[in-house]
């Protein structure tokens, strides 16, 4: 830009004004392309966590826990890629760079109900459980970074990010429930239907606007809908025991 | 309640009338308050959704009306006719009302924003407040530049827009605009120092909690590039307006030699330099780096659209009868 000053010839433009705004310019390209970097190391975590979690549709429940376990170091080195990615982007208001990473963010998320779901927080002494859901504050505790904060500028998950999140569990859930039924299990769809209706039920509660998070959550009722086929199917064929289910239909 | 097309509002059934059967839940004693583990859970979500939401619908609202006031403004400044820059004359009081109203709405809508826009949420709402930013940098900076012909700097475009000197941007210019430059500095550094000047401590007090809004760079700049297109519309019609003789009155339009030179003259010399400080910016690969793209190209034609002008001047001008004007409007000359 210094040759650009004597183009200043009546002084109508200070150079400087524009040389600054150019390096601030300069400042956020170097800014975004080191949060890509890292989001770049999140993406492949994630990858690795869904790959592992994704055979829960094709191994059986006694083997889940050896599953889970070998997730763990992938939940692990997410944790310290999203820890490095916490200490950049904290440097800087927060949404400003926010729509590069929120993506990243939702996987990570979701990664953690679905395990969390699948019980893979069971405390140690106790057995491994299915169908609990992580509140927010557990994934971020999970994660390692603060959640849904309000009054500080820092790095942190979003409750839209968390409810996006949600809504991938429960098209995940709806696919297990099928191939649970597949590999003989009976109980587990039993188990999804109650748990994906009172998620539905909340998700009703919510006044969304016209975007990504309502038209996503507007399609949770066909995954409901096809979760109560599946029971349907089950108690028809009375392979499942009707009086301890509210979920079967009443026809 | 104002039409509002096809899609429902999203405050929900409130006023307008409905297609359709009732919803159930008009009728309390038929459907029970929904139960089950995460209704509480997801109620508080839900107001703060809500919360969130009002704010955006506010944030919007006030942000085209902002953009709307900013026009206006704008219309106001191209009805001056100065015979050179910058205009060292009071502009005239018509105008100088119109564009005072105009303000005070701006700065008021500007203020009501704050509360808004605190802390996580100034950079949150960006994208709502952004194009009322934009277009009120643009009505400023083309003041700035018909009063000074300078550039208007960042820092003080921000002062104006960050909510919280509407008192003294109003009350100066109802007073001698002479005296701009030496309150100007005078505020700016006070308001980096956190000192509180002796007038209008009190409002000051009121306001020390709330942080006044961020000005980005991006805004400035993309304002900066609207301006050049009511450069370009003010150069237009002072060359339709301005005399042949007095056009082109300095042979050499390059020289420092800035009295005598008629406006469009000065127009043009400065959206050149513009353009060229403009064309030399890497504004990277952004969205606004898009943006910044497509207002060079509109600024870019711009600069050309005045300099055809000039030839169409100098070429068909001396045809005109001797002295003849187009639409020259003695009363806002005054």
């Amino acid at each position: 830009m210094a040759e650009l000053t004597n183009l200043a010839v009546d002084g109508m433009i200070d150079p400087e004004i524009f040389k600054q705004v150019q390096n601030d310019i300069d400042e956020d390209i170097k800014v975004r392309d080191e949060i890509r970097g890292l989001l770049k190391s999140l993406d492949k975590h994630d990858r690795s966590i869904q790959s592992v979690l994704s055979r829960v549709h094709a191994v059986p429940a006694s083997s889940l826990a050896t599953l889970l376990a070998s997730a763990q170091p992938f939940f692990e080195r997410q944790r310290a890629t999203l820890k490095e990615l916490d200490a950049v982007a904290s440097k800087y208001p927060y949404y400003k760079y926010n729509g590069l990473w929120t993506r990243e963010i939702q996987a990570a998320s979701y990664g953690i109900v679905l395990a969390g779901w699948l019980g893979a927080f069971t405390p140690e002494n106790e057995e491994r459980k299915e169908g609990h859901l992580m509140t927010i504050n557990e994934v971020g505790e999970k994660l390692g970074i603060p959640v849904n904060v309000k009054n500080a500028d820092v790095f942190h998950l979003t409750l839209e990010e968390y409810l996006h999140s949600l809504i991938n569990l429960i098209e995940e859930l709806t696919r297990l429930a099928v191939n649970s039924v597949t590999s003989g299990d009976y109980q587990r769809p039993m188990l999804i239907s109650r748990f994906v209706k009172d998620l539905h039920a909340g998700f009703q509660l919510l006044n969304l606007k016209n975007d990504a998070l309502r038209r996503r959550s507007d399609s949770i009722k066909y995954n409901v809908k096809k979760i109560e086929d599946v029971v349907y199917d089950l108690a028809l064929r009375k392979l499942i025991n009707q009086t301890d289910n509210q979920a079967a239909p009443s026809q | 309640m104002p039409p509002t097309g096809t899609k429902r509002p999203f405050s929900g059934s409130s006023g307008g009338p409905r297609s359709g059967p009732k919803p159930q839940s008009h009728n309390p004693a038929q459907q029970p308050a929904p139960t089950g583990p995460y209704i509480s859970a997801f109620t508080q979500f839900r107001n703060e959704l809500d919360a969130h939401q009002d704010r955006r619908e506010r944030i919007i609202k006030a942000s085209r009306d902002i953009t709307a006031a900013s026009k206006k403004i704008i219309f106001s400044l191209q009805r001056l006719r100065p015979p050179t820059l910058p205009i060292t004359t009071p502009l005239p009081h018509h105008i100088n009302n119109e564009i005072l109203q105009y303000e005070s709405k701006i700065q008021h809508l500007l203020t009501s924003l704050l509360p808004d826009l605190q802390g996580l949420d100034g950079s949150r709402w960006q994208r709502q407040i952004s194009p009322g930013l934009q277009e009120y940098i643009e009505a400023i900076s083309f003041r700035h530049y018909l009063l000074k012909r300078k550039v208007i700097e960042w820092k003080e475009a921000e002062w104006y827009v960050c909510g919280l000197n509407g008192e003294q941007i109003l009350g100066r210019e109802q007073s001698d605009e002479g005296k701009e430059d030496v309150e100007m500095t005078d505020v700016v550094s006070t308001q980096t120092t956190e000192g509180s000047t002796t007038e209008g401590e009190k409002k000051e007090e009121q306001k020390k909690e709330l942080k006044g809004i961020q000005l980005s760079k991006e805004d400035y700049i993309l304002g900066l590039f609207d301006m050049t297109g009511e450069m370009m519309r003010f150069a237009i019609t002072s060359v339709a307006t301005t005399p042949l003789s007095q056009l082109l009155n300095t042979a050499d339009t390059t020289s420092g030699d800035v009295k005598g030179t008629s406006t469009p003259q000065c127009l043009l010399r400065d959206l050149r330099s513009l353009r060229s400080l403009f064309e030399c910016m890497d504004m990277g690969f952004s969205a606004f780096g898009k943006d910044a793209e497509k207002k060079l190209g509109v600024m870019q034609d711009s600069v050309v659209k005045v300099e055809y002008a000039f030839y169409g001047m100098v070429v068909r001008g001396s045809e005109r009868p001797e002295g003849w004007v187009a639409e020259v409007d003695a009363a806002e000359n005054e």
